[in-house]
């Protein structure tokens, strides 16, 4: 087969992985060809509006697992090709010097073993790390079952590690993916997480590049399994905690098998819940929040209607109005309508100015949420006794189609 | 109320700048590709002048520090239709509040001059991803049509990134060309803008396989991908070609 119909397989075969990140790292080009820039350039958009920043692909889409949820699996009939090690660093290779991609991102079925399965990916990143002299972006899954030696030879050389563990609960996994135990999947995140602590690895000085200097991130599946909102975000909340992850990206399910464990063919993907996961985890990442601020087990699930965080306020109304004179930054990000770059402006400005809601709105400010929890000087923007229902009512009235436009085809 | 009006390049900017900047009075900035002259103001050309141009660099980056000098240069890349009073504006409330006035959100003119500001450097971001090379004898080519004069500000990015290739960017639109040969840079203004065929077209089109297969279809939103990409950049991109 020719190398345009095995790229057209394998891009198929991977892209329901979401991770596309190439930020994070900052590097020179000290090799040949390339570098690396910290906040990351997307190169392009494909036809379902998602980033294309890193050439994203298998190695070989031949498994020997049969994950219920993955197109690969062992019972599903799609045609199984591999590309050489040779190939995949040729194209990177002829692919980023016209500026097309940022880098690798290196992914691949288990053929035969998994420690076999990660020689290859070695053989294929060192290949363009030294016949090639290729400093860029190197994203490479690390892969479940497979001994620590091999994650940490393979680390050395790229930027980026991932394990996805799919699902947040031991429970679904033993349902969906009998051959991956928990264990199996925490195990690789362990060892990178030590790994990076270790002075010899990660120490510039010792190495002359340290080990994933990009951090380690993850994938869960939205809407596979019948977990809940809750138990996702726990898990990601853990995972921050525990090794350090820089992303964990929420993936809503594709119907790609028909499996009776799994939502029909028929169904759409739950891209609203999706964003709602994200938006979520935004809040934990950059605001401060803590994932059992944000769902308890009464409400187990987000209210696809509001976004997290005004859910929250609403949820907490005694804590309002907050002042934007006394507050902190964080007391600013717990305002709905303020994010990260308006409370950093709100703090530089007040100091030279009389701010109103009109030059808060300059600011960047989204005024239609941030008025009902406002106070300027000790005197409240909203006049009214603040009443969660009234609030949610008139929000939603104006905001239905601004929320259904940015989600197209829902 | 006076006209000064500038000539196409930074030093000129500069000097213009430095012009306002002495004479504190009303002034309208207008570069001279748009100055159209008028019945009720004065015009004043500024001529360049290399020891005010240095003076001026220094005492801006003693007084008020690199980004405010960095923010003169982007105002002068900007390069589209702005009012002529802004900058003005801009240079007076600098003189007389300082630097630290840069970070006053709730001044409009400020206000102004930073969102103009975030899109040149918005559009420089962009186009570090949308610049596509085609190969053509023994060098890379690129055509582009930024809104903004940002082609220098593309050369240390590439430079570093493909240091040992010899390419060339060409911005069709104000009819720039950054060059690297042998590890040489140079910017060049051009007269006409050559044409330049592409030879080897197995990548392109292993590229347009890869683009089109990598999009999940049961996500299929268009709308969502021209968010990202406007049109008017689509084509020189030949993924969409």
């Amino acid at each position: 087969m020719d190398l345009m119909n095995k790229l057209k397989i394998l891009a198929e075969s991977a892209r329901y992985d979401v991770s596309c990140a190439s930020s994070s790292v900052e590097r020179k080009n000290n090799s040949n060809i390339g570098n690396s820039r910290k906040f990351g350039i997307c190169h392009s958009w494909g036809t379902d509006g998602r980033c294309i920043s890193l050439l994203k692909i298998l190695m070989t889409n031949k498994c020997i697992y049969n994950c219920a949820y993955c197109v690969n699996n062992t019972k599903n009939t799609t045609k199984r090709v591999s590309l050489s090690s040779e190939d995949i660093a040729k194209i990177t290779y002829e692919f980023y010097r016209r500026n097309y991609i940022e880098g690798l991102f290196l992914s691949s079925g288990i053929e035969y073993s998994p420690n076999r399965t990660m020689e290859k990916m070695y053989k294929a990143v060192y290949l363009l790390r030294n016949k090639y002299g290729f400093a860029g972006y190197i994203h490479a899954k690390a892969i479940p079952n497979s001994d620590p030696e091999y994650i940490i030879k393979l680390g050395k050389l790229v930027d980026r590690m991932s394990v996805n563990i799919e699902l947040p609960t031991k429970k679904s996994l033993a349902l969906l993916a009998p051959q991956k135990s928990f264990k199996s999947l925490v195990n690789p995140m362990n060892t990178i997480y030590k790994a990076k602590q270790l002075p010899e690895l990660s120490n510039t000085k010792i190495n002359n590049r340290s080990f994933i200097p990009g951090g380690q991130s993850t994938q869960i599946i939205v809407g596979a399994s019948n977990d809940s909102d809750k138990s996702i975000l726990l898990c990601s909340s853990n995972l921050y905690n525990k090794f350090k992850l820089k992303r964990v990206y929420y993936s809503a399910y594709v119907p790609v098998i028909k499996n009776n464990l799994l939502p029909s063919l028929f169904s759409t993907p739950p891209k609203l819940r999706e964003h709602r996961l994200y938006q979520a985890d935004w809040l934990m990442r950059f605001y401060g929040y803590k994932a059992e601020e944000l769902l308890d087990d009464l409400n187990p699930n987000f209210d696809l209607n509001l976004d997290p965080k005004f859910n929250w306020a609403l949820n907490n109304l005694n804590l309002f109005p907050i002042d934007i004179y006394k507050a902190s930054y964080y007391e600013l990000l717990r305002i709905p309508g303020i994010g990260p770059t308006s409370a950093k402006r709100i703090i530089e400005s007040r100091r030279y100015s009389n701010l109103n809601s009109l030059s808060l709105k300059k600011m960047g400010v989204v005024m239609k949420r941030a008025k009902y929890f406002i106070s300027i000087k000790k005197e409240p923007l909203y006049k009214q006794l603040l009443d969660s229902d009234y609030i949610k009512n008139s929000l939603f009235i104006k905001e239905k189609e601004v929320q259904l436009s940015f989600l197209g085809g829902n | 109320m006076i006209d000064i009006i500038y000539k196409q390049n930074f030093d000129n900017f500069l000097c213009a700048l430095a012009y306002i900047y002495k004479n504190n009075s009303n002034f309208n900035l207008i570069s001279l590709d748009k100055y159209a002259p008028s019945f009720i103001t004065t015009s004043h050309n500024i001529s360049t002048d290399l020891n005010t141009v240095k003076l001026f660099k220094e005492f801006i980056l003693l007084n008020f520090g690199e980004e405010i000098l960095e923010s003169f240069y982007y105002l002068y890349v900007y390069d589209l239709n702005i009012s002529p009073t802004l900058i003005p504006k801009y240079i007076y409330l600098l003189s007389k509040y300082g630097p630290a006035y840069y970070n006053n959100y709730s001044n409009p003119t400020i206000c102004q001059i930073r969102k103009l500001i975030r899109k040149v450097t918005f559009e420089v971001h962009r186009f570090l991803g949308l610049i596509r090379f085609s190969q053509s004898n023994n060098f890379l080519y690129s055509f582009y049509e930024p809104d903004h004069k940002i082609t220098t500000l593309l050369s240390s990015h590439f430079t570093d990134r493909l240091k040992n290739e010899n390419f060339i960017i060409i911005d069709k639109k104000h009819k720039e060309a950054l060059v690297y040969q042998n590890r040489n840079v140079s910017i060049l203004l051009l007269d006409k803008i050559p044409t330049l065929n592409s030879l080897n077209n197995f990548y392109e089109n292993l590229w347009k396989t890869y683009f089109e297969n990598i999009a999940i279809p049961e996500r299929k939103n268009l709308k969502l991908q021209n968010n990202f990409i406007p049109k008017r950049y689509k084509k020189h991109l030949i993924e969409f070609k």
